[in-house]
């Protein structure tokens, strides 16, 4: 009878739990969206139920997770800013070291203080994972046993300048194509290669100005896949096929400080920046011609209207837009109109520039992770912030220039698959259940 | 216990002499300060080419010298006068008497000011004989305002664009434009920046000279008729011009704010071609320049510059998360930026000798630089301000300069 009873549970549990990979940067498609089921509702009071955790070197990028294997890049120096950059596969249920692949990079160059390791996240592909060092080195690997299939040294290959803040863009894979914001010198700002081979298919855009740091995503609209590349002086729609113009939409943003990624709700596709503020376009639903239908007013980062987030990506749900400011507010914007809503510190709790949080989304509510290295499960709408619960996730270990109560921040995003959270410092790596009863 | 007690508000480069034109809005911004304000004169002050001078000046600025000594004289209030390039002479002991009986204020002798906690640093900042302070003189009478532009360099390379006078020297200082590398020009021999090519730099010719400039440089259409050679160039000039180049590229790359002083958006220049074994980002030399220094300001959290006349809301040069953070005041004189400049040069169909020619003081942007210090516990957050006058002729502090 037990046993009959257990068999009808994991029945019923496999019926009607969903489980899912995050195979790139912000999980499949890039959205930010967490679709699986059998999450928890609130955390446990002794905190979170880690699995594993594992050493790690320093970086910002954050893991990937991908039939039963995890990736993750990191940093080990050896003298001043020279070093080995690592893409590492973890075993998933143990955390148990499967293969790793270094090379050797030098960090002179970068802005230092961030200098502690690869920003992107590894995008994995099948039986492939392409992973992407902070200086340009660009390698595909098996994700068998971490074999080099091809590797690009986008300096040396494509003659890109690196911008101080290092590489950060994941390399987005798109059919046939691995497609890469290399920086190349004149015109190969944005390429696409081969993934089998690595040789190039087509190269875009010019480079006479900085690359940015933002990550290539593809949307459908108006009938056409569209790979939106939002640069320091437009958001750009290019054919993914051929790396062609579908439009452009001018916006300079200052020191090439376009981080965060572009979101799409409905017609509406929206960028943010620090300096620059927020741009909202709406698409032509026949052509995708874009228009603007609201930008930020004046050029203060400081005293901002609508919203100016650095590297928080800001959430479109329903009406209303919700994002990190410039110094740690979260705000609900209307969406038709930029019309602030409300703001709150209760996401951050500091008002400091620069201050983040990263936020998915799982069914009617989200998961949220502060740079106080906290995990918060919040509903937003436009009555306000309903923080549901907080817990610590992991320490903030990477230096920031601005003062902060913790004297470090934590700037990575984390991986959400499997009914785990996956999230890394600049020490460790950790896999916690987030596993709950079946809603 | 608070750190500082009172509030540090600091004006700089107001260069005063017998023709200033500010002196309502000087003594309006004395009269609104607090009581208990250290107000630093943050050098180039007064116009002293002689000692005598300042009693001369302060003779003829009646207003202006009873309002300082007022200022002065109020309870725990205090005046504290840097040294700059054009006030050296307040070096001198005579002088130094003289700010102390006119105007009740102490001169800063170490050539330089130091809070009394340690945090804070204010100094006029580097400066050398660059050659445009005597192109200045030698024009004042036909463009009168060539000396209020903001950075004042820009002055000097308008000015230059209606003239055939472009000398080496001129073009080293123009080298120099940028606000950034005043602090640049601190680091002396520490920098390694990469190792340029100066062989393929000459093999390049004379129009390597003008391709220096980015094509919207108002400079870049007068070069070929100046007629200068690479030769009359040293090997140190050209690797100056070589830092110059690197340093606009990135700047217009990055299309950033009140660094080349020219629009944000425009054509970038290229690189001089390097040695092969500098190659690569390891010698993009601009944020080793920010490091070293920081090292050389690391022990203070707020530095507070002048010289350029081109104010600076503030940057941390890193590496360290404690700051400190460096601004500049720019200067309490109206001035004109290189974008209002073409704004009018459009508005009105002028050339640019023509408009140097006819500005006048309405044409300045009606705001007075400072930067302000308020009373603190823990570290000191200097902000910069305006004091602006309004249309109704009242003044008011304001942010951003409008």
């Amino acid at each position: 009878m037990l046993r009959s009873a257990g068999v009808a549970s994991a029945l019923l549990l496999a019926l009607s739990v969903s489980a899912e990979d995050w195979p790139e940067w912000r999980g499949a498609g890039r959205l930010g969206v967490w679709n699986e089921t059998g999450i928890l509702d609130r955390f446990p009071d002794e905190g979170l139920d880690v699995k594993w955790r594992v050493p790690l070197g320093g970086g910002y990028s954050g893991p990937s997770v991908a039939d039963g294997r995890v990736f993750v890049l990191d940093f080990e120096p050896t003298r001043r800013n020279e070093g080995f950059e690592r893409i590492v596969c973890f075993d998933e249920a143990t955390g148990e070291i499967l293969w790793e692949h270094r090379w050797e990079t030098n960090y002179t160059g970068l802005q230092l203080v961030y200098a502690s390791g690869p920003r992107a996240t590894p995008t994995v592909d099948g039986d492939r994972v392409y992973a992407l060092g902070a200086m340009g080195n660009l390698v595909a690997l098996r994700v068998a046993d971490g074999s080099v299939l091809w590797a690009k040294d986008f300096v040396k290959d494509f003659g890109a300048a690196v911008p101080v803040w290092g590489m950060p863009s994941a390399p987005l894979v798109d059919g046939e194509r691995v497609i890469a914001l290399a920086a190349g010198e004149p015109d190969a700002k944005v390429i696409a290669l081969h993934r089998d081979t690595g040789e190039e298919i087509w190269r875009a855009l010019s480079s006479d100005w900085e690359p940015g740091y933002t990550q290539p995503i593809i949307f459908d609209y108006a009938g056409k896949r569209q790979l939106v590349i939002w640069h320091p002086r437009a958001i750009t729609s290019l054919d993914p096929g051929s790396g062609e113009l579908f439009w452009e939409q001018p916006y300079i943003v200052s020191m090439g400080m376009t981080v965060s990624t572009p979101i799409m709700g409905g017609p509406f596709l929206f960028v943010s920046s620090l300096y620059d503020g927020a741009r909202m376009l709406r698409l032509d639903e026949t052509t995708s011609e874009p228009t603007v239908v609201w930008e930020s007013d004046g050029f203060s980062e400081i005293q901002t209207d609508k919203i100016h987030t650095l590297i928080n990506t800001a959430v479109i749900d329903g009406d209303y837009l919700y994002g990190i400011d410039s110094y740690g507010q979260i705000r609900c914007l209307e969406l038709a109109t930029g019309r602030r809503i409300w703001e709150s510190l209760d996401v951050t709790k500091e008002k400091q520039r620069w201050t983040a949080a990263f936020f998915v989304r799982q069914g009617d509510r989200y998961f949220i992770n502060n740079d106080r290295g906290e995990l918060i499960i919040a509903k937003l709408s436009p009555e306000g912030f309903d923080e549901i619960d907080r817990t610590p996730l992991i320490e903030p270990t990477s230096k920031t220039v601005r003062r902060r109560e913790l004297g470090a921040v934590h700037w990575s995003h984390p991986a959400y698959a499997n009914r785990h959270i996956f999230v890394r410092n600049d020490k460790e790596m950790l896999k916690a259940s987030l596993e709950g009863e079946i809603r | 216990m608070k750190a500082l007690v009172f509030a540090i508000v600091v004006v700089s480069d107001l260069h005063i002499d017998e023709r200033f034109a500010w002196t309502d809005p000087l003594v309006a911004f004395l009269d609104s300060l607090d009581a208990g304000t250290t107000l630093v004169l943050n050098g180039d002050s007064f116009e002293l080419d002689a000692p005598e001078r300042l009693q001369e000046i302060l003779e003829s600025q009646p207003a202006l010298t009873e309002a300082f000594a007022a200022f002065a004289s109020a309870a725990n209030n205090r005046l504290v006068v840097v040294p700059g390039h054009r006030d050296e002479a307040l070096t001198l002991p005579e002088v130094q008497a003289v700010v102390r009986d006119r105007l009740g204020g102490d001169v800063a002798s170490e050539g330089r000011f130091v809070s009394p906690d340690g945090k804070i640093l204010i100094e006029h900042g580097p400066a050398r004989d660059d050659g445009a302070d005597a192109f200045f003189a030698s024009h004042e009478g036909d463009y009168p305002l060539i000396d209020d532009f903001a950075d004042r360099l820009m002055g000097l390379k308008y000015g230059l664009a209606t003239t055939t006078e472009v000398e080496a020297s001129h073009l080293e200082s123009l080298l120099m434009t940028m606000s950034w590398q005043q602090f640049r020009r601190n680091l002396e021999e520490e920098v390694a920046p990469p190792a340029w090519d100066l062989a393929a730099v000459r093999a390049v010719g004379d129009g390597f000279l003008r391709e220096s400039l980015p094509k919207d440089d108002p400079l870049y259409p007068r070069w070929d008729g100046v007629g200068l050679s690479l030769d009359e160039f040293t090997d140190d000039e050209l690797l100056a011009i070589c830092d110059y180049r690197a340093a606009v590229r990135r700047a217009r790359r990055r299309m950033e704010r009140g660094i080349s002083q020219l629009a944000r958006v425009g054509p970038v220049v290229a690189e001089c071609p390097r040695s092969e074994d500098t190659a690569g980002p390891s010698f993009s030399y601009y944020w080793s320049a920010r490091d070293k220094q920081y090292e050389s300001v690391g022990d203070f959290s707020a530095v507070v510059r002048g010289h350029t006349h081109l104010a600076d809301s503030g940057f941390n040069p890193g590496p360290m998360e404690d700051g400190p953070r460096i601004l500049n005041a720019g200067t309490f004189r109206r001035t004109m930026t290189p974008a209002r400049f073409e704004v009018l040069k459009e508005e009105r169909g002028a050339s640019t000798e023509e408009l140097l020619r006819s500005l006048t003081d309405d044409d300045l942007a009606p705001c007075h630089g400072f930067v302000r210090i308020d009373a603190y516990e823990g570290e000191p957050e200097p902000t910069l301000h305006y004091w602006m006058q309004g249309e109704d002729g009242g003044f008011t502090i304001e942010r951003r300069c409008r």
